[in-house]
């Protein structure tokens, strides 16, 4: 009877592999060929008393690539499709980020990630980072040229992928957040600024009882 | 064996000198603006076109393509690592903008200053949205240092101009291979499979390929066409010859003037270019005949040497002064050439003469000497001989005053690459949108200032000039003021206040810029890849030149160079052809020179009559295979020239030893032409099968022209028949 307990003590103590989390998050998701829904960007840095943040919608098309509209608090849209990067109808030197993005978003969207596999070492997310969701992955790049820029990314999701967190080389971390929906985009300018606001919002109470401390 | 001793002693002479004069470095060039005469603009271009070639010494590009860019990268990472040493170009930016990156407030791009100077505010607006974007990240994180995105903009600017930008689906790489020839061919091509079994695509291109693919195939060529060819050459030898020490004296004889042609003439030149030992190798075509004259006499013991001394002194007297005129040429390559030549000619008839008499001793049964030799020459009238001489005069005289528009003459042809080489190379151009385009611009100005000042007349055409680096004083002050006044503006505050900057962060920004202007003065860096370099400043000139990027519109660039002052448009390409069509001129010159000389002197030694009935057999093999040469590739080339001296001065060899050879011993002499011929036309003639285009036409020239001079030996100019010998 010890012994059993001790086994299942051991068990649970054990962390869950990485093949674990990827077949939890595998089993959960939702294969789909199109996918919108808003987002906000929010990102901290120490020369600024409040987070950066940035919300607006996006357009996943398994053909036509992805769509990442920024409405508040400017608006711009950025475009990846077939590789080509463009803000605004301006092809840009994006280093990576934005193809980076919408192949991690489209191997999600399908269920596929072979193709993630093959750049980045996958594991789970260390226990402290707990976003609520039924998954949580750490993805470690392999190459040389994307460790300079990119540390890891954080990604946790259930029927889709809900939170991207890109933790870069020089210790900044941008995170995603994503809430999928089947609303037409063009009609949903209202929740977008709402949840803008709410960001904003959170950043200047953090601010205020900094200040107060 | 006084003889002997006198040959020794010249040798040790010659080996003592070379050892007093040798220079210190690589001997052997391969330059072509070694070719060129070293003097005012030439001087500036082969520093730039030297420069240029720095850069890409020993460095593959690599490039993989496919749907997944990651994938690619990947591949490119892994190929790298196996072909040698990671040549980051990215790295080498990094450090020069790291270094620059003080100096920021100085430097903008024209573009910026021009949106800077007319509405600062729609520029800060669109660096906001860059900001707000997924790509913003980085720029986010460098805010304080570069609140506007100006440096950002600046660095993304001169990014762009190096071509990489924007290419989608690949991953591009250098390397400064560690494998050389054909462990790097068998690498490369393994490397291509294992690309197409992932679904890529991999090309590499640079000067290492390119060297060990030419490497391999020489080294095809010269086992082939080279052995196939010697053991010709030694069957014939020894079916007419029966002795081994006379193979090892031919040898002997061609070996002795090659190195002595090449001491010589690094002794007294300082160097060789790579060209001249080409062209140096047919020696051995005019070198042999003097070994052949010899042995073909040496059938029984006795003083051979009083029969062909003659013929042996007037052919190395006439071919060797011909060669000899080439030195008063102004191009260093012909001047090699014919120091090469001269100098080789005489080391082999010093060893014919001095070494032949003590060494070789005719075998005891030699075999008769075949029938054909007996042959009575064909009478050939004055009357048809003087038309053939006009005729091939006429051709020769057309040929010349043609030659600058028939000249067929084209760099490429001295080396032409292997078509899966070419192929990788032309895949990687069409990709960067980069055609290979070999072409520069040379700028020119009184100092560094106006030199930068004309650079940057040309930044709008996307010009990677070395300047958008490092600008004039000027253009730095009036950066640094446009700057100053868009920190000191309220719309400046306000973008800053908008991004969440309080007031004592906006205060901090501000801060940041000098309150003084301060030149870049002190320049830590002078090789930014892609980017043009100064050249330094010689006798109140400054130069400095910068290739033409991939993003340049050359028929803009064109129109505009016609109004710019200091600035040129170098073609080496282009500049090398039109030297290679002078060269072709000058040797068509020098063949008519050499054949009036090998007159004169024929004429001063013997009489009028003994050095026309000389001249006129080479003079119609060279026009021969002249004409042969225009009619089959539609125009003369060097090529074809260069063979036509080839075989004007073996062809002399042939007509003076037949001309004064007496009449006992003619058979003996067509036995030594016969040999001659034959083992010239087998060495040459297997160049043609060489798949450079140069050494195939030069083969297939000599080949053409020995072959009709050989035909001529049988006829003998004149109005009276000779008796038949028995």
């Amino acid at each position: 009877m010890i012994r059993a307990c001790i086994a299942v003590l051991l068990l649970l103590a054990m962390p869950v592999s990485a093949e674990d989390v990827l077949a939890r998050a595998l089993a959960q998701l939702e294969r789909s060929e199109h996918i919108s829904g808003r987002f906000v960007q929010e990102k901290q840095l120490a020369f600024l008393p409040r987070p950066f943040v940035s919300a607006g919608v996006f357009e996943l098309d398994a053909k036509s690539g992805l769509i990442w509209q920024v409405r508040q608090p400017l608006s711009s849209r950025m475009t990846v499709h077939a590789g080509r990067v463009e803000i605004d109808g301006q092809v840009v030197q994006d280093q990576g980020v934005g193809r980076l993005m919408a192949q991690i978003m489209l191997g999600f969207m399908a269920g596929d990630l072979s193709g993630i596999t093959e750049h980045f070492e996958i594991s789970a997310a260390p226990d402290e980072v707990d976003t609520g969701l039924p998954w949580q992955l750490r993805l470690t790049p392999k190459a040389r040229r994307l460790q300079m820029a990119i540390k890891y990314l954080q990604l946790a999701g259930d029927s889709a992928l809900r939170e991207l967190i890109i933790a870069e080389a020089d210790n900044n971390a941008t995170r995603i957040s994503m809430t999928p929906d089947t609303v037409d985009v063009e009609r949903d300018e209202s929740s977008v600024a709402l949840e803008l606001g709410d960001s904003i919002e959170k950043g200047e109470k953090s601010e205020k009882s900094e200040k107060a401390q | 064996m006084k003889r002997a001793a006198l040959w020794l002693l010249g040798a040790a002479l010659l080996a003592a000198m070379a050892w007093w004069r040798w220079p210190a470095g690589a001997v052997v060039h391969t330059d072509f603006y070694d070719l060129l005469p070293g003097t005012g603009d030439t001087l500036w271009q082969q520093r730039a076109a030297r420069q240029a070639a720095t850069v890409y010494d020993g460095q593959l590009v690599l490039l993989a393509a496919g749907d997944d860019t990651l994938a690619a990268q990947a591949f490119v990472d892994a190929a790298v690592a196996s072909l040698g040493d990671a040549r980051d170009p990215g790295q080498t930016w990094r450090e020069i903008l790291t270094a620059l990156k003080a100096q920021r407030f100085n430097l903008l791009s024209q573009r910026q200053a021009q949106r800077l100077a007319q509405n600062p505010q729609a520029l800060l607006q669109d660096f906001q949205r860059v900001l707000y974007s997924p790509l913003g990240s980085a720029a986010l994180s460098q805010l304080p240092a570069d609140p506007a995105g100006l440096w950002r903009g600046y660095v993304l600017e001169l990014i762009q101009l190096q071509g990489d930008m924007p290419v989608q689906n690949v991953a591009l790489a250098s390397v400064q291979v560690r494998l050389h020839d054909a462990a790097l061919l068998a690498k490369w091509r393994a490397l291509k499979q294992q690309a197409a079994a992932q679904g890529l695509a991999f090309y590499a291109t640079g000067a290492p390929l390119f060297a060990a693919a030419a490497k391999q195939s020489a080294s095809v060529e010269m086992r082939t066409v080279g052995l196939a060819s010697l053991l010709v050459l030694l069957l014939l030898l020894w079916r007419f010859l029966r002795s081994w020490r006379a193979l090892a004296l031919v040898l002997l004889c061609v070996g002795s003037g090659l190195v002595a042609g090449f001491l010589i003439t690094v002794s007294a030149l300082g160097s060789v270019h790579v060209l001249t030992l080409v062209f140096g190798a047919t020696l051995i075509g005019v070198a042999a005949d003097y070994a052949f004259h010899y042995l073909a006499h040496a059938r029984k013991p006795g003083n051979v040497l009083a029969d062909v001394l003659p013929g042996l002194r007037l052919s190395v007297i006439s071919s060797g002064l011909a060669f000899a005129l080439l030195l008063l040429l102004p191009f260093p390559g012909m001047r090699q050439t014919g120091l090469f030549m001269a100098s080789g000619l005489l080391a082999s008839f010093a060893t014919v003469v001095l070494l032949y008499p003590v060494l070789y001793r005719p075998p005891e049964k030699l075999p008769a000497l075949p029938r054909l030799m007996y042959k009575k020459p064909i009478l050939l009238p004055y009357r048809v001989l003087l038309v053939v001489c006009a005729m091939s005069a006429a051709g020769l005289y057309w040929l010349g005053s043609a030659a600058d528009d028939t000249g067929t003459d084209d760099v490429r042809n001295y080396y032409r690459p292997a078509s899966d080489v070419e192929a990788d190379r032309a895949a990687i151009a069409e990709r960067l949108g980069n055609t290979g385009d070999s072409r520069f611009l040379l700028f020119y100005g009184d100092n560094e200032q106006q030199l930068a000042q004309r650079e940057a007349q040309l930044a709008d055409l996307a010009v990677p000039v070395y300047s958008l680096l490092v600008p004039s004083e000027k253009r730095q002050r009036e950066n640094y003021e446009l700057i100053k006044q868009l920190y000191r503006s309220a719309a400046f505050a306000e973008h800053l206040r908008s991004l969440g900057f309080d007031e004592a962060g906006i205060a901090s920004v501000r801060a940041q810029l000098p309150a003084e202007f301060a030149p870049i003065v002190d320049v830590p860096f002078s090789d930014a890849p892609g980017l043009g370099q100064r050249l330094g400043c010689e006798r109140g000139v400054c130069a400095s030149w910068a290739p033409l990027g991939s993003a340049v519109n050359t028929a803009e660039l064109s129109a505009r160079l016609e109004h710019s002052e200091g600035v040129v448009l170098i073609n080496p390409i282009a500049d090398f052809n039109v030297l290679l069509s002078e060269y072709r001129s000058k040797v068509l010159l020098l063949l008519l020179a050499a054949a009036a000389l090998a007159g004169l002197i024929g004429a001063l030694l013997y009489d009028v009559k003994t050095a026309l009935s000389i001249l006129w057999l080479p003079l119609i093999a060279c026009c021969g295979s002249l004409l042969f040469m225009a009619f089959v590739f539609a125009g003369l080339s060097l090529a074809a020239v260069l063979a036509a001296l080839v075989v004007a001065g073996v062809s002399l060899d042939y007509a003076i030893f037949k001309a004064l050879s007496a009449q006992e011993h003619y058979p003996k002499t067509l036995l030594a032409i016969t040999l001659s011929s034959l083992t010239s036309i087998i060495a040459f003639g297997a160049l043609m099968f060489s798949s450079t285009p140069f050494l195939s036409q030069f083969g297939l020239g000599i080949a053409v022209g020995l072959g009709i001079a050989y035909g001529l030996v049988w006829f003998r100019a004149g109005s009276v028949a000779i008796e038949e010998n028995p």
